[in-house]
């Protein structure tokens, strides 16, 4: 691995540079030694976002793992602006994660069931932004504004069990966003939601990118949505970059062969050969 | 006469400080033999309370009333003796998630053998063969047999819950989300397996989904199902090009072609009702509904034949799109 100096100059928000992660084997009944991650490499610029598409086990989360500095690269390089995340100690890495927030799948299990929505947004804040105890109140009221869930007053005091999933999961967003993130890392996060709730989170990832130039690493495996929120896609295959491109295109013209199965598995109700005549009403 | 009939239908759960919760209001519905009905709907319409009824497992707390109708005899109020004995050749329900629904510490012919013999005088052999040739239907071979749940994909684990639950020769399987917790290319997998299986063996099916998408590409008839009733009841085929309901219209527009040039996904605004009010004078779709006239708030829609299918909308037989360009 490389020092801590050179730096390209054409280096986006986020930068990866032929990232490898290879986990060893540890014996008997433990998962088989495995190159999760084969050099990868892709960038995000500030306020775009970026899809990665793959299957379970296609290395999508051992790269938010890279990302977000909880596992480190066996080689290649991450950088955050001008940070090499890769080469950050444990105490740097702290401050790091102010600029990279997570979103996870599961808002059930995200949020901690026996303390208040209030006191979930004071923490992130009180913690990473500096806010002092008196100000405390009017920027839980602010995000809670931020990500639709107004009047604030009455959410403050709720308790998670009292919100339904996608509320919950707009108030993992604003603990997300508390700490003033340059990258968002949402994983999966609105395939435990309803349907019907999912363009409304969606719209609001998008919200954030234009308002606050935040950028997002968008990790599914369900296309619709990937289309709906990045520029760009990126479909990994065991641990592979097997096509990255603007999402439209890679969509419309798809090179490879999982690429065009994963299109395949949408269901697309209108376009669906099995679908009979209708029958004529009345 | 159908396979299963259900008639006006009501569960409820009763808490503390007289708040009562009418998880499923009033609900009919007709499945025959063979058939494969979707039931759709967001978290807490009461699609699942629905499957539990139907299958005898609604948790204790549950108040029910109505009539379950299989294959002529009423199965609400049975002692759980015979509701055990009644699953073989009769309703049985597959689980949602294997991992949970699976003995960590039981081999898979460990699973087999508890629910053959529970069932049947069986001997071990016989037993490993019977469940040899279910696993060979539903795509897995019978070294699946000494494995353990936790070594096993979660599509392997589907699949042997439903070599399980074919065991036990079922005429009406209640698929409770079968393939939510997969990844898209598995669960299109193992719901082919469910639908070539249905054909084959000539079972019928009622697949509970939160996914219109999959619910349509994959059955004959959707019932969809809001806030505790089905407010519409359509030929799969015709959803698309006939639903009447502003509901069922609004779950279209949550889908879109991921290669389209434009990628709009509407969505739809608010959140689903509390169900512990008590018997509702309005439509509870009405707060949320884009065409909603001062009437549904003052009246109940009851389901009516419309076209092809049913629907529970004042507004059902007029061309909504032209409502839509007054509004």
């Amino acid at each position: 691995m490389s020092a801590n100096q050179e730096r390209p100059d054409r280096a986006g928000l986020l930068d990866l540079d032929s990232v490898s992660k290879f986990y060893r084997g540890r014996g008997r009944g433990r998962p088989p030694a495995k190159l999760a991650v084969d050099a990868v490499s892709f960038r995000i610029e500030p306020g775009a976002s970026l899809g990665l598409i793959g299957q379970s086990g296609s290395g999508k989360t051992t790269l938010a793992r890279l990302i977000t500095g909880i596992d480190k690269p066996t080689s290649g390089a991450i950088r955050l602006g001008e940070t090499r995340v890769d080469l950050l100690n444990r105490r740097e890495l702290r401050s790091y994660r102010r600029s990279v927030q997570f979103v996870f799948q599961d808002p059930y299990a995200a949020l901690n069931p026996a303390s208040s929505i209030g006191y979930i947004l004071t923490r992130p804040l009180a913690n990473h932004a500096g806010v002092t105890r008196g100000a405390v109140d009017s920027h839980v009221r602010d995000l809670l504004a931020k990500v639709g869930l107004t009047p604030p007053e009455q959410f403050m005091s709720k308790f998670p069990h009292q919100l339904s999933g996608g509320q919950r999961q707009r108030v993992v967003i604003a603990r997300a966003l508390a700490s003033k993130p340059r990258l968002i890392v949402a994983d999966e996060p609105v395939s435990m939601l309803d349907v019907s709730l999912r363009a409304g989170i969606l719209r609001l990832l998008s919200e954030l990118r234009e308002t606050d130039g935040i950028s997002l690493l968008y990790i599914t495996h369900d296309l619709l949505s990937a289309r709906a929120v990045a520029d760009e896609l990126i479909v990994l295959q065991e641990g592979r970059v097997v096509e990255h491109g603007p999402a439209r295109q890679v969509l419309q013209y798809p090179a490879h062969e999982y690429t065009r199965r994963l299109i395949d598995a949408v269901p697309r109700p209108a376009s669906h050969p099995t679908f009979g005549a209708p029958v004529q009403p009345g | 006469m159908p396979l299963l009939e259900v008639s006006a239908l009501n569960v409820s759960y009763h808490g503390r400080q007289a708040s009562v919760v009418a998880a499923a209001r009033d609900t009919s519905f007709a499945l025959d033999e063979g058939e494969l009905v979707a039931l759709v709907g967001e978290s807490g319409s009461g699609k699942s309370t629905v499957g539990q009824a139907v299958t005898g497992t609604l948790p204790s707390a549950a108040k029910l009333s109505g009539r379950i109708v299989f294959d002529g005899t009423d199965v609400v109020g049975l002692s759980p003796e015979a509701l055990r004995r009644s699953r073989r050749g009769g309703i049985v329900m597959m689980p949602q998630n294997g991992l949970n629904a699976l003995n960590p510490v039981l081999t898979v012919e460990g699973h087999f053998w508890d629910v053959l013999r529970s069932h049947q005088r069986v001997r071990r052999a016989s037993a490993r063969a019977i469940a040899g040739s279910l696993l060979g239907k539903v795509g897995l071979d019978g070294s699946v047999l000494r494995r353990y749940p936790h070594e096993l994909s979660g599509g392997m684990r589907q699949r042997v819950c439903l070599a399980i639950v074919l065991s036990l020769q079922p005429r009406l399987i209640v698929f409770d989300e079968p393939t939510t917790a997969l990844d898209v290319l598995t669960q299109q997998q193992v719901i082919q397996t469910i639908v070539g299986l249905v054909r084959s063996e000539g079972f019928a099916g009622l697949l509970i989904s939160h996914d219109l998408g999959f619910a349509l590409e994959n059955t004959s008839r959707t019932l969809i199902m809001y806030a505790g009733r089905i407010v519409e009841e359509l030929p799969s085929g015709n959803v698309l090009s006939h639903a009447q309901h502003p509901y069922t219209q609004a779950l279209i527009g949550c889908y879109a072609d991921p290669r389209a040039d434009e990628v709009v996904l509407s969505g739809i605004p608010g959140s689903p009702p509390d169900l512990s009010l008590g018997a509702e004078s309005s439509c509870l779709f009405a707060p949320r509904c884009r065409y909603a006239l001062p009437r549904c708030s003052a009246e109940r829609p009851v389901l009516r034949p419309v076209g092809p299918g049913s629907t529970a909308c004042f507004l059902a037989g007029e061309r909504l799109s032209e409502v839509d360009h007054v509004s």
